[in-house]
C-alpha cells in the first residue's frame, strides 16, 4: 500500500522569505549581505495624500477673503501646527486663525478651499528573519535565505503575512473572542480546535495578522478570501470542522511563542524564524506503508488523529458504512483505532 | 521501450482524481493495478503506480506501447511523457463503442468518481437526500474535507449517505447542463455505472436508489455495474488498441432494468406468458421479479396507457411511479420519511445482495 508522505514539521529548514516594502521606496541592502532580525532592509515612502480644508465654510467668509487671509502661497511648505490662515471678525475686534494639522505643501487654493499635499512618511522594513540577502527587487522587495521551523497544514487562505507567534486558548476547545486581547494585535494567533466566526470579527477589530488553527468551519474559512484585503491570513492544520490540536504540535508552537513568523496561506505553511544552520527539506512524496510508521487520519470522525501503525491487517474488514477494505490498526494516545488505509497519510517528521 | 525479443504489450495509465490506475495487455491477458493519487506533480503518481505495477506484474515489464489518460486540465503536462496521450472523453467513447457492440444496444457509461466532489453543491441540496437530520455546517465541512482528500472512503453510515447524496446531485447536474431538471435516458439504453463509491457500493438497493432518484428512464434502461472500476482504464487501452480481444463484460453485473412511469394511479400487467396484474399508486416504486426473458408490460392509467418491452436479465424490473421533481426538502421530517420509504421499496431480495468491494 503506497501512501502519500507529508512532512508536517521541519526544524531548521532553509527557506526563502520575500520581504516587501509597503509602498515603493528604497532598498538599502545588497545581494550577499548578512542580515539580522532587527536590520532595516529598506524604507518605503508612503504618501498620506492631499488634505482639503474648506476655510470659506469653516470661517463663514468669501473665497476672496480666504485668498487674502492665507499666510502662505501655493507651492510653499507648511509645518504641523503652523498658522495657515488669519481673518478679522466682529468689525475687526476679534481675530480668528487656522493652524495646519498636517505637514506638507500647499498644492491648490480654489473656491475658498485650500489643498495641502502631505509630506511622505517613511516606513522602514525590518528583516524579521536572520539570513543572507538572496535577491533584491530594487525599490520593492528583498528575498532572504533564512532558517526556519516550518509547519505545514492542509489548507490556507491569504498571501504572505508576517507577525510574532502568539499562542492562545486551548487546543481542544473552540477559540472564542475572549481568548483574544490587545496583545494579539499585529500577531499571528495560534490555537483552538475550531475558529469561531465571532473570533474572526474581533481579530479584524484588533488587527490580528493571521490565524493558525486546527479546525474551522468551511463557511468561515471561505470568508478569509474576502477578508484577505483586511490583512488576515489563515493556516488550517487538520481540516474543516472541530478538530483538536495535536498536543505535540501545540507544545512546539508554544515554545515558538514570541518568535517572528511568516504565514503563507496559499502554500499552507507557517515559517517561524529560528536562525542557525539549516538545510533544504527533502521528503519523498510517497512510500509503502509499514508497521511503526507515524500516520495521520485525513478525514471522517477521527480526522486529525495521529498515531503509530501497530498492525496492517492481512485481510479486509467491514466498515459501519458497509464497505470492505484493508484496515490499519493505529496506536494513538487516546487508544487504538482501525482506519481504512485510503484515509491515512504517512507523517515524516 | 521494448527490446526486440520482448513480447508485444501495451500499458494504459489513467490519472484519476483519487487513484492512478494501470492496465497491462500482454499475451492475451489483461492485468491491472492502482495507487492512490499523490498530491502534486503527475510524475509522483506515475512513479507510485509504477511501483505497484512492478509489485503486481514483476519487474521485467517493458511495454512496447504506453498510453496515458487524464483530465483535460492536465493534458498539457501529460504531453511531456514519452507516451500516447488520450483524453478522458476519447477513452470513455472507446469503451462505450466496445460495450455497444458487446451488449447489443446503445450503451452509455456513467462515471461518478471523486471528481464529483470538485463541484460546490449547496449543503441543503445534499441534505435533502438524507434519511436523518444533519447540521448543514457539518455537510459543508464534509464536502470541503472530501475536496482536499478525494480518495478517502466513507467509514460511518452518515458519511456513506452523504457520499451517495453527492452522487445524486452530480448526476442531476448533468441534466441541468442540458437545461433539464433531470437527465432523461433514451429508449432501450444500457447504462453502465463505474467510478468511485458507486462501483464499490455495498448494497445494490442503494445504487438503484441513486439512479432512480437522479435520472428519468422514460422507456426503460438496463443497468450494469462495473464492480472492479476498471472500465475507463480499459477504454484508455481500447482508444489506441482496437484489436484488444478481451471480454470485459464478464466484469459487469446486470443489476436490473428501470423505467419511470407517469406518476398517476393505474395498473400494471406484465409477464411473458402468464400475465400478472398489480395496482400502482402515485409515488410507488415497484419491483417486478421477472426472469431472463424479455417481458411485455402494459401500464394502464385512467385516460391513457403505455406498452413497454423490457428485460431485467434475471435481476428484475423496477417501476418508478414518482412524480418529478421529487417532493423533498432539506430538514423536513416528511421528506426524511419519504426518502427512507423509497429506499425500503428498493430493498428487494436481489438488491439486498452484498457487493464485493474488495477491488
Amino acid at each position: 500500500m503506497i501512501l502519500p508522505v507529508k512532512r508536517r514539521v521541519a526544524e531548521k529548514e532553509e527557506v526563502l522569505i520575500t520581504r516587501r516594502l509597503v509602498a515603493p521606496g528604497k532598498i538599502v541592502v545588497r545581494v550577499g549581505d548578512k542580515v539580522s532580525e532587527e536590520d532595516i532592509l529598506g524604507t518605503a515612502e508612503v504618501s498620506s495624500g492631499v488634505k482639503e480644508i474648506d476655510l470659506a465654510s469653516m470661517f463663514g467668509v468669501s473665497a476672496e477673503d480666504v485668498e487674502k487671509g492665507l499666510v502662505k502661497e501655493v507651492g510653499q511648505a507648511v509645518a504641523r501646527d503652523e498658522v495657515l490662515f488669519q481673518v478679522k471678525k466682529m468689525l475687526g475686534l476679534r481675530r480668528a486663525e487656522y493652524t495646519s494639522s498636517v505637514e506638507g505643501t500647499i498644492s491648490d487654493v480654489r473656491d475658498g478651499v485650500v489643498s495641502i499635499k502631505s509630506n511622505p512618511t517613511e516606513v522602514p522594513l525590518k528583516a524579521g528573519f536572520a539570513g543572507v540577502v538572496e535577491k533584491v527587487y530594487e525599490g520593492e522587495a528583498v528575498e532572504i535565505k533564512a532558517v526556519a521551523t516550518t509547519i505545514r497544514g492542509v489548507n490556507g487562505f491569504g498571501k504572505l503575512h508576517f507577525g510574532e507567534i502568539k499562542v492562545v486558548g486551548r487546543g481542544n476547545e473552540i477559540l472564542l473572542p475572549q481568548d483574544l486581547d490587545s496583545d494579539c494585535s499585529g500577531k499571528i494567533v495560534v490555537g483552538g480546535a475550531l475558529l469561531a466566526a465571532d473570533t474572526i470579527e474581533k481579530a479584524l477589530a484588533i488587527n490580528v495578522v493571521g490565524f493558525v488553527t486546527s479546525g474551522i468551519n468551511f463557511r468561515e474559512a471561505v470568508s478569509f478570501s474576502t477578508r484577505e484585503k483586511a490583512g488576515l491570513g489563515l493556516l488550517i492544520l487538520e481540516g474543516y470542522g472541530l478538530c483538536s490540536f495535536d498536543k505535540e504540535l501545540l507544545e512546539l508552537l508554544a515554545k515558538l511563542d514570541g518568535h517572528y513568523a511568516a504565514l503563507d496561506g496559499e502554500e499552507a505553511v507557517l515559517m517561524v524564524a529560528t536562525g542557525g544552520q539549516g538545510g533544504k527539506s527533502a521528503s519523498q512524496p510517497w512510500r509503502e506503508l509499514k508497521t511503526g510508521d507515524a500516520v495521520r487520519v485525513v478525514d471522517g470522525v477521527e480526522l486529525g488523529k495521529i498515531g503509530k501503525v501497530s498492525k496492517i491487517e492481512a485481510g479486509e474488514g467491514a466498515l459501519p458504512s458497509g464497505l470492505t477494505t484493508k484496515l490499519i490498526k493505529i496506536e494513538t494516545k487516546e487508544g487504538d483505532i482501525s482506519i481504512p488505509w485510503q484515509n491515512l497519510e504517512i507523517l515524516d517528521n | 521501450m521494448a527490446s526486440q525479443t520482448a513480447p508485444e504489450s501495451t500499458l494504459a495509465v489513467i490519472f484519476g482524481q483519487a487513484v492512478t490506475r494501470a492496465m497491462l495487455w500482454q499475451d492475451g491477458q489483461l492485468r491491472s493495478t492502482f495507487a492512490l493519487r499523490i498530491p502534486g506533480e503527475l510524475s509522483y503518481n506515475l512513479a507510485a503506480v509504477g511501483r505497484e505495477v512492478e509489485k503486481s506484474f514483476g519487474k521485467g515489464i517493458d511495454p512496447s506501447k504506453v498510453i496515458v489518460c487524464g483530465p483535460s486540465s492536465e493534458l498539457d503536462r501529460l504531453k511531456d511523457l514519452d507516451a500516447t496521450v488520450v483524453t478522458e472523453e476519447k477513452a470513455v467513447a472507446a469503451a462505450e463503442k466496445y460495450l455497444t457492440a458487446k451488449l447489443g444496444g446503445p450503451t452509455a457509461i456513467l462515471d461518478v468518481g471523486p471528481s464529483a466532489y470538485l463541484d460546490h453543491f449547496p449543503a441543503d441540496q445534499i441534505s435533502r437526500w438524507l434519511p436523518f437530520i444533519v447540521n448543514l455546517t457539518d455537510v459543508e465541512n464534509h464536502l470541503a474535507n472530501k475536496r482536499d482528500y478525494p480518495r478517502v472512503i466513507p467509514v460511518t453510515e452518515h458519511e456513506y449517505e452523504l457520499d451517495l447524496a453527492v452522487a445524486r446531485q452530480a448526476i442531476i447536474k448533468l441534466g441541468e447542463r442540458q437545461g433539464k431538471d433531470y437527465l432523461e435516458v433514451e429508449d432501450g439504453l444500457n447504462l453502465v455505472v463505474t467510478g468511485g463509491l458507486l462501483s464499490g457500493i455495498p448494497k445494490i438497493a442503494d445504487l438503484l436508489a441513486v439512479l432512480l432518484d437522479s435520472f428519468v428512464f422514460r422507456s426503460g434502461a438496463r443497468i450494469y455495474l462495473d464492480k472492479e472500476c476498471r472500465l475507463t482504464a480499459f477504454g484508455t487501452l481500447l482508444a489506441e488498441e482496437e484489436g484488444v480481444d478481451y471480454d470485459y463484460t464478464q466484469h459487469l453485473e446486470l443489476v436490473g432494468a428501470a423505467v419511470h412511469l407517469a406518476g398517476e394511479e393505474g395498473s400494471v400487467t406484465f409477464g411473458a406468458h402468464d400475465k400478472q396484474k398489480l395496482a400502482i399508486a402515485p409515488g410507488d416504486i415497484v419491483h417486478l421479479p421477472v426472469g431472463e426473458e424479455t417481458v411485455q408490460i402494459r401500464v394502464s392509467y385512467r385516460k391513457s396507457s403505455e406498452k413497454l418491452e423490457l428485460s431485467g436479465g434475471g435481476a428484475g424490473i423496477y417501476l418508478d411511479n414518482r412524480l418529478r421533481p421529487l417532493d423533498i426538502v432539506s430538514g423536513s421530517k416528511d421528506s426524511m420519511a419519504r426518502v427512507a420509504g423509497w429506499r425500503k421499496a428498493l430493498e428487494t431480495e436481489k438488491a439486498e445482495e452484498g457487493n464485493d468491494t474488495s477491488s
